[in-house]
């Protein structure tokens, strides 16, 4: 009897003790990340000011948003899936490609042509806007326009940073061009990873070309790196804001070109403090981000 | 075959010719000497493609920080050419000593003082964020208790929602608690990543049983455990994780730009503002006192960009190493 109270004692010493380790993440964690998304998602069902107390309006935020609030309708939202289905996808396939063409080469070649590869992601683009700027200047100072006018391409220089069709394409070329980040970088490990026995027990089974090679083994064994380079590319292109105001230097930009759903929330938080509709703008990213991870996560879990 | 295992030294070549000669063995192939050479001939032509394919990407990769460098070492009149030099024809390092320079102490803030400013936000965030991250994983990983499962399963499906929902919320509390222009506001709503403990509980996982039996009839406590032992054995990953943080808080931009007037912002901010030619030190007024120079910050973005160069090549073997465990089941 009296054993066994001490061990309960001691159990439940133990049990607080092993709480209060994971007591400081778990109060920023619920604060700074649970607790908000749930006033986000309360919030939308708010009207709300900033300075006057909220109000509850129901579903009116997101009725206005699907049938009235037409910047939404016609620019961001297929924007947003446009830039997100492009640079992502495209981003992610040029990820896999890379990578698995990397692991081929020796090991020098491959750090070095790694580090230049990824080099995009590791500045930021808000810096980088400063430099595209410079390139697609719409003067003949912008490096782009004197090269076309120099090899007879074009006479007059092309405004290409007010232009919609242009910006977009920029947009989606500066996206591509930082698209190698951490999801690359865990590709290419996944692939070094694999155990080169795997290849030559397939290559005895009957396995013929590379091909076969990559979709019957490469992708299987990295399976887990494959997700993480989804979830970050998902993720990564959802998010993507404010490109468009950088490169065209105004809010919104012409046209509302590359305008992206979270400029529209950003736009309606904090240049017009209507926080509810903001946050009915957020609640409908998060479940556009959802469903693709849904559909990622289909495809690269493994069955067991 | 021992070789084998010494992958990363081993030539590419070597590996595949091992393989054909297996293949060739095991197949028992009649005219071995015709395949060789028909696979040579696909082993080279496989070669040129991946070299160029990989020559134009790292080429149009590389092509705008060229630009960014060649630019900042213009001076400004031969950068405003209508014709853009493609090399400058005459090296002009002012660019950065007018840079480092602008000390004004207005409400723009001095370099000086924009450099403490991360410098403290990022050493403090990541320090903080550090501790916080390798007890939270510790506990993830190795300890039982209430709602652990709960807290793991929410820190996952977390991992999904986009940070800027998170911008809108965390703006309306911290203006609200009064925290604009503090070093807190910067430094506490992103303390920890879920990505991060993510990482390193996966790692510590990793880390068999029987070390923390043979710890405990050491006489280690948890803690002690957890300092001595797996902190040490999980370093690479701890090192990616540290960096990782510090690069994000050199790049973060909107946050700070929200909550923060611009003497309280961060070195990111800083370089997006306009650089004039201040008391017409470079061009005697040729460029008025409030028209902004592009080469000048061209100039800002070049020496701001360096330190992550240098950090992720210095620390390149850690990064790969930690990004790859992240994959790993949990």
């Amino acid at each position: 009897m009296a054993t066994s109270i001490k061990a309960n004692n001691k159990k439940k010493k133990k049990v607080s003790l092993n709480f209060l380790f994971a007591l400081p993440y778990a109060v920023v964690f619920f604060t700074f990340v649970v607790l908000l998304i749930i006033i986000s998602i309360g919030l939308s069902f708010f009207y709300y000011d900033t300075i006057n107390i909220p109000h509850f309006v129901g579903l009116d935020n997101y009725v206005s948003l699907f049938t009235r609030d037409s910047d939404f309708l016609q620019y961001a939202l297929p924007n947003t899936i446009k830039y997100a289905l492009i640079v992502g996808l495209c981003g992610y396939l040029l990820s896999f490609i890379m990578a698995w063409v990397l692991a081929q080469l020796t090991h020098r070649i491959r750090t070095i042509l790694a580090v230049i590869l990824y080099s995009p992601s590791l500045t930021s683009a808000v810096m980088m806007t400063v430099v595209w700027r410079v390139l697609f200047s719409g003067d003949t100072r912008g490096y782009l326009n004197s090269l076309l006018i120099n090899w007879g391409f074009i006479s007059t220089p092309i405004q290409f940073l007010q232009g919609p069709g242009f910006i977009f394409g920029i947009m989606i070329f500066v996206g591509l061009w930082s698209s190698m980040s951490v999801g690359f970088l865990a590709m290419l490990s996944g692939i070094l990873n694999i155990n080169k026995e795997l290849y030559e027990a397939a290559y005895i089974e009957g396995m013929k070309s590379r091909f076969q090679e990559i979709f019957y083994i490469t992708i299987p064994s990295m399976k887990p790196q494959m997700l993480f380079g989804a979830v970050m590319s998902i993720v990564g292109t959802f998010n993507s804001a404010g490109l468009a105001t950088t490169l065209s230097g105004s809010t919104p930009p012409p046209q509302y070109a590359g305008w992206l759903i979270v400029d529209h929330m950003n736009d309606y938080g904090f240049a017009r403090y209507e926080m509810g509709y903001a946050s009915a703008i957020s609640v409908v990213l998060l479940l556009i981000v959802g469903i693709f991870y849904l559909v990622a996560k289909k495809l690269f879990t493994e069955k067991d | 075959m021992k070789d084998l295992e010494n992958k990363e030294l081993l030539n590419q070549e070597e590996v595949t010719e091992v393989v054909e000669v297996e293949e060739a063995k095991a197949l028992a192939a009649i005219d071995l000497n015709k395949e060789k050479a028909r696979d040579k001939r696909a082993k080279i032509v496989g070669a040129i493609l991946s070299y160029t394919f990989l020559t134009i990407c790292a080429f149009f990769a590389f092509l705008p920080f060229y630009w960014m460098v060649i630019s900042s070492l213009k001076p400004e009149y031969e950068y405003r050419r209508s014709v853009p030099t493609f090399f400058p024809h005459e090296f002009y390092f002012k660019n950065y000593a007018a840079v480092l320079s602008q000390t004004d102490t207005g409400s723009s803030g001095s370099f000086l003082q924009i450099i403490v400013n991360t410098l403290v936000v990022g050493l403090v965030s990541t320090s903080i964020g550090l501790v916080v991250i390798v007890i939270t994983s510790y506990a993830l990983a190795r300890m039982e208790f209430k709602g652990k499962n709960l807290l793991f399963t929410l820190m996952l499906a977390t991992m999904m929602i986009p940070g800027e929902m998170f911008t809108l919320t965390n703006y309306l509390t911290v203006s609200k608690w009064g925290w604009n222009d503090t070093f807190t506001v910067l430094i506490l709503p992103f303390l920890v990543s879920i990505y991060y403990i993510y990482l390193l509980r996966n790692n510590f996982k990793q880390i068999p049983n029987s070390l923390y039996q043979a710890a405990k009839v050491d006489g280690l406590s948890d803690a002690g455990y957890l300092v001595k032992v797996m902190v040490p054995l999980t370093a690479p990953t701890l090192i990616s994780v540290t960096l990782l943080k510090f690069i994000a808080t050199w790049n973060s931009y909107i946050w700070p730009r929200l909550v923060n007037t611009q003497s309280w912002q961060l070195i990111t901010n800083w370089v997006t503002r306009g650089f004039p030619d201040r008391g017409a030190k470079l061009y005697n007024g040729l460029y008025g006192t409030t028209m902004a120079l592009t080469t000048l910050r061209m100039a800002a973005v070049c020496m701001v960009s360096l330190p992550l160069f240098i950090l992720f090549i210095a620390f390149r073997k850690y990064i790969m190493h930690g990004v790859s465990k992240s994959g790993t089941k949990g």
